[in-house]
This record gives structure tokens, sequence and C-alpha cells, in this order.
């Protein structure tokens, strides 16, 4: 997968972003290992200790667990994960009005356009 | 590790200098072969003794030079990044160097006379040569000399040896950690010139002196004279030479040590 | 956490210029730290006083507590800025050198490496390109399992992808018990491999700090804050 990280925040935040988003995403299921840290750092290109900062802040959010000596899996609890999904698109639909707003579109005006882009998909 | 460095000091110079004496040898059975038909082609093998005569100085001069250029590149050159990173003491990387160096002289020097006798035996010449013989006539030779003076001669031979590779050593190491500082070095490097020679000197006169002495006392015959310059006072000699050899390597391991200057 | 490479006060003159003008230095183990600065900032005298290759004009340097010297060289690895590997050996003959005298030179990982670079190792060194060079001498580098890695421009002068391959290589090499250090001036490619940063400017120490600490705090990337530092 491709990483990419913006300049103006810490890595390791935007890393805990992206797995949380490949958790939610599905490309690990519930209850799978994850790969060690040592490969996650080589395949992101970042620094190990990175990879396990992030790791832990997604321990500390449930969405992770740990076992001692196997590794770290993800949460096998379904409504953990629901709750990262919408807190992602929460995040994300925030961002999208926010830069909606600075386009000096108003809430109406959204919404519309929200209605026609995704209308194209939903009635063929 | 001093082994282990010797070990890559070898592998480093024998890179040429093996097959450089391999080319000797190998020139000098053809040549030994080649003279048993002189008469019938002189030309063809007075070319391929002047290959061989070649071969020799080649040998010679080559072993050395390849030792002294090792020396710069390992040491003074991009490699030296990689030597005086390594786990091993200044002493340990130049006396390796120093040793490997001795040792080809001798090895060289070895081939060299085994080459000769090759020339030789294998012309025919020694046929009427007796080996027995021989080894009584070099017993001659050597008869008066006890086995003191074998030490002395062992002892001379090395210490020059390693006086004039260390002079190198010095000369390269130390103008290049003045390289920026032409004059000055030269200027430096006379004055120890000019003190060893001073050294040499005296305590030349000195010995001549003694040995002079020496000489009266036991009544100035030729012989024992030249056997007393020689064999009977030549610790002072000697220790002048290892003096100075010291000298020369305290010199260069200063100026590796604290005025290294890597391109 | 127990610290590596100290300095203080550190000072290296070169007749009378100034390379370094006490620098106050600590690392701790288990870093991946970047030492950063224009040219002539000091990077290259830093590294050099840390591996015995230069000795201090005025204060002190030392590794895992000790002054530098052959014992602590056993356990620094160090890559020059230029190839150093004798030309005629072959990158067998290398790892046998590395091999024969680090202890601590792993020999299956560089063959790994070796392998992944496709390399042929009966081919010289002198016959291989510059950028094959670089990477064999990389190799060789980061296959010791040394306590302190000090790289002097890992990635000068490579393309992207070998930067790529290089970084790759310093993060295979990385355990959590060792420091690496190295230097460059290609500060937004190698970022996001960064436990600190430490700013050089005129032979001095400008500023050490956690990269997530200057991007939390201040909101930029380490290359944005360099390029303000730095401007001129």
């Amino acid at each position: 997968m491709d990483w990419v990280f913006r300049a103006d925040e810490p890595i390791y935040t935007q890393l805990c972003e992206q797995l949380a988003l490949v958790i939610v995403s599905g490309v690990y299921a519930a209850g799978e290992r994850l790969p060690p840290v040592r490969e996650l750092a080589l395949d992101a290109g970042v620094n190990p200790n990175t990879v396990q900062r992030a790791l832990s802040e997604l321990e500390r959010r449930g969405l992770v667990y740990s076992q001692r000596t196997a590794g770290r899996f993800v949460t096998e609890d379904a409504a953990r994960i629901e709750q990262a999904r919408a807190q992602l698109a929460r995040d994300r639909a925030r961002d999208f009005l926010g830069a909606m707003a600075r386009l000096g579109l108003d809430r109406t005006q959204t919404l519309a356009l929200l209605e026609q882009l995704s209308g194209g998909d939903a009635k063929p | 590790m001093l082994v282990k460095l010797m070990k890559h000091e070898f592998h480093a110079t024998g890179r040429v200098s093996l097959p450089l004496c391999g080319v000797m040898l190998a020139l000098s059975v053809v040549a030994g072969m080649a003279l048993r038909f002189y008469e019938a082609i002189p030309r063809a093998v007075g070319w391929i003794g002047t290959l061989y005569g070649g071969s020799v100085f080649a040998v010679a001069v080559g072993v050395f030079a390849v030792l002294m250029q090792h020396f710069k590149r390992n040491l003074l050159g991009d490699e030296g990044y990689l030597m005086r990173a390594l786990p091993v003491s200044i002493h340990e990387l130049l006396l390796s160097k120093l040793f490997v160096a001795l040792i080809w002289y001798v090895a060289a020097a070895a081939l060299i006379v085994l080459s000769v006798f090759l020339v030789g035996a294998l012309s025919g010449e020694f046929r009427d040569v007796s080996f027995g013989d021989l080894w009584d006539a070099l017993r001659q030779l050597f008869s008066y000399r006890d086995a003191r003076d074998w030490v002395v001669l062992l002892l001379g031979v090395v210490g020059a040896l390693a006086l004039v590779t260390l002079l190198f050593y010095a000369d390269f190491t130390l103008s290049q950690s003045f390289r920026k500082h032409r004059l000055l070095y030269h200027v430096m490097a006379a004055v120890i010139f000019i003190l060893l020679l001073r050294l040499t000197g005296s305590l030349n006169a000195l010995i001549g002196r003694m040995a002079e002495r020496g000489a009266d006392v036991i009544g100035g015959a030729d012989g024992p004279t030249a056997i007393y310059v020689t064999g009977g006072m030549p610790w002072l000699g000697l220790a002048e030479l290892y003096v100075s050899a010291a000298a020369l390597y305290v010199l260069t391991w200063a100026a590796l040590k604290y005025r290294p200057n890597l391109e | 956490m127990s610290t590596i490479l100290e300095c203080r006060a550190l000072k290296k003159r070169y007749g009378t210029k100034e390379a370094l003008c006490g620098v106050d230095l600590t690392l701790e183990t288990g870093r991946i730290v970047g030492l950063l600065g224009p040219n002539g900032s000091g990077k290259t005298t830093l590294i050099k006083l840390a591996c015995g290759l230069l000795t201090p004009s005025g204060g002190e340097i030392r590794i895992d507590g000790k002054k530098p010297s052959p014992e602590t060289n056993a356990v620094v690895s160090y890559l020059p800025e230029r190839i150093a590997l004798p030309l005629w050996m072959t990158a067998q003959q290398a790892m046998d050198f590395y091999g024969n005298f680090y202890a601590d030179f792993r020999r299956d990982a560089a063959e790994d490496m070796v392998e992944r670079l496709r390399l042929e190792r009966t081919q010289t060194i002198r016959a291989m390109s510059k950028g094959t060079r670089e990477k064999l001498q990389l190799i060789l580098t980061m296959a010791r399992a040394a306590k302190l890695y000090l790289l002097d421009e890992p990635l000068g002068g490579v393309d992207p992808a070998s930067r790529d391959y290089i970084l790759r290589t310093i993060l295979t090499g990385y355990r959590e018990d060792a420091t690496v250090l190295f230097s460059t001036h290609l500060i937004a490619d190698v970022e996001a491999v960064l436990d600190e940063a430490v700013f050089l400017r005129e032979g001095g120490v400008l500023l050490h700090e956690r990269v997530d600490a200057i991007r939390e705090e201040r909101g930029k990337s380490v290359d944005q804050l360099f390029r303000e530092l730095f401007a001129y």
C-alpha cells in the first residue's frame, strides 16, 4: 500500500490514522495478525520507533491488542471497528466541509453538490 | 589482529609481486634450458638471457614499488578510511606493513638466488660442482665467525632494510600531513636528515677509534682488524641503525595519529 | 536508555580554521538520528572524530563511555563518504575482510543483501558501477551488529530509486540496541526515517530535537524548519 505523509503533522499520528484506515477497510480483518513492527517500518519507509508509537496509540484506542510473544492483532470486537469507522468518516466529512466552506460554498450548495455527485452512482 | 593484518598485506601486495616472481622463475627455467643451445642459436639465447635479467630487475624493483604504493594507498589514500576505522591500533597497522615488507625482501632475495641457481643447474654448468664441496667452501669462508657474528649480520641486514622502508613510510606520511605546509615539511625533513647523518658519522668515528684500539691491542694484523670492525664492535653501529629506524617509526606513527590528512 | 555518543565542548581545528567549535551532543541508544547542516558545517569532522580518524583539538568525545580507540571501533560501524574498499577485492573478498576484522559482522545478513542486489560475488569492486560500489559498502557497514552506525552522506549523489534502497538497507540493519547517526542534506527524503534531528551550523549544534516534537510544536516538517533556519 501507499504511504504518504504530510509535512505539518507528526508522522506517528498520520501513520496511526492510515493504519486505522487499513483496518477499517478490512485489509487486515478482525482478529488477524498485523505484520511485525520492522516489516511495517520497511513497508512504510519510516522509523521503527514511529511505528511502535503509532501501534501503541491504536492499542490505547482498542483497535489492536498485543499478545506478548505472538505479536499484534486486530481487535475481534466488531463494535470497536465500527466505532473507528464512524470516527474516521466523521473526521473526513469535517475536513470536506471545512474545504467547501473555504471555497465559499454555503450549506445548501454543499449539500446540493453532494446530492448531485453521489446521485450519479446511486440512481443510474 | 596483527596476524590478520599481515595476511591482508600479503594478499594485497602478493597480487602483483607473486606473478612477477613467477615470471622470473619461469624465465630462469627457460634461460637455463636455452643456455644448452647457446652454440646453435646464440642470438635467441642472448635475448632470452636479457629477458631473464630484466625479470630479475623487475622483481627487485617491483616488490619494493608494490610495497610502497600499497602503503600510500592503504593508509594515506581512500583505503585509509577503511583501514584506520578498523578495531586495530596504528602500531598494528604500521608493524604489519613493516613486517610484511621485510618478509618480502627476504623472499624476493631468496627467489632471485633460487632463479640464478636454476639457470646454473639447468644449463648444465653445475655438472662438476659437488654440493658437499660448495658447503665446505661456504663454511670455510665464514669459519672464523662465531654465532654472535651471525646475529650481528642478521640484525644489521634487517635493521638496514627496516630503516630504508621506514624512511619511505615517514616521508610519505609526513609529506601528506604537511601537505599545506610544503616548505615547512622540506625544512623539517632536511633537519632530520642532517641529524641522522651526524649521528651516523659520530658513531662511526667512535666505532672506528674503538676498533683501532682493539686492533692495536691484538697486534695490528690485517685479519683481526677486519674482524674487529665488522664483528667485534658492531653493537653501537647496530644501535644507531635501530635508533634511527625507531625514530622514523615514531615520526610516522605520530603523524598518522595526530595529523592524519586523508585525501 | 543508555548514552552511546557523548561530546563535550568538542573542538577541532585544521590549522587556523575551526571546523568544530564546542559541540555538546548526547545520543541515546536506539535512535536513528539525522546530522543535518549545510556543507562545511562540520558534519564529516564530527563523524571522523567519533571513529578515531581525527583527534580532537579540545573538549572530548566518548563512545559508550570511552574515548575513540581500537576498542570503540569494534562497536562503531563507519560508512565513509567515498569508496574505501580496495578496488581489487571482489564482493566475496570484501565480505571475508569484514568478517575477519569485525567480530559483529553478520555474514548471513550481508549475503542476503548482496543476493538481493543481484551482485556477482566474484566481480571485483573495480568492475562495479559507482552506485553498486556505494551499495556494497553500505551493505557491509549495515551488516555489522554494531552499537553505533556512523554514516557519512549515505545518500550523496545517488538516484531516487537507489535512495529508497539505501534507506531500506539502513532500516533493515537498524536494531533497538543500536543508534544510527547519518549526515545528509536531503532532509525531505529521510525525515520519516529519523527519530531525532541534529542541526549543525558553523561547527556548533544549532538544534537537537525529536522530529515528532518539531512537527508537533512548530507544525512544520524538519525540511521546512531547516530551510528557515539556513535561509540566506
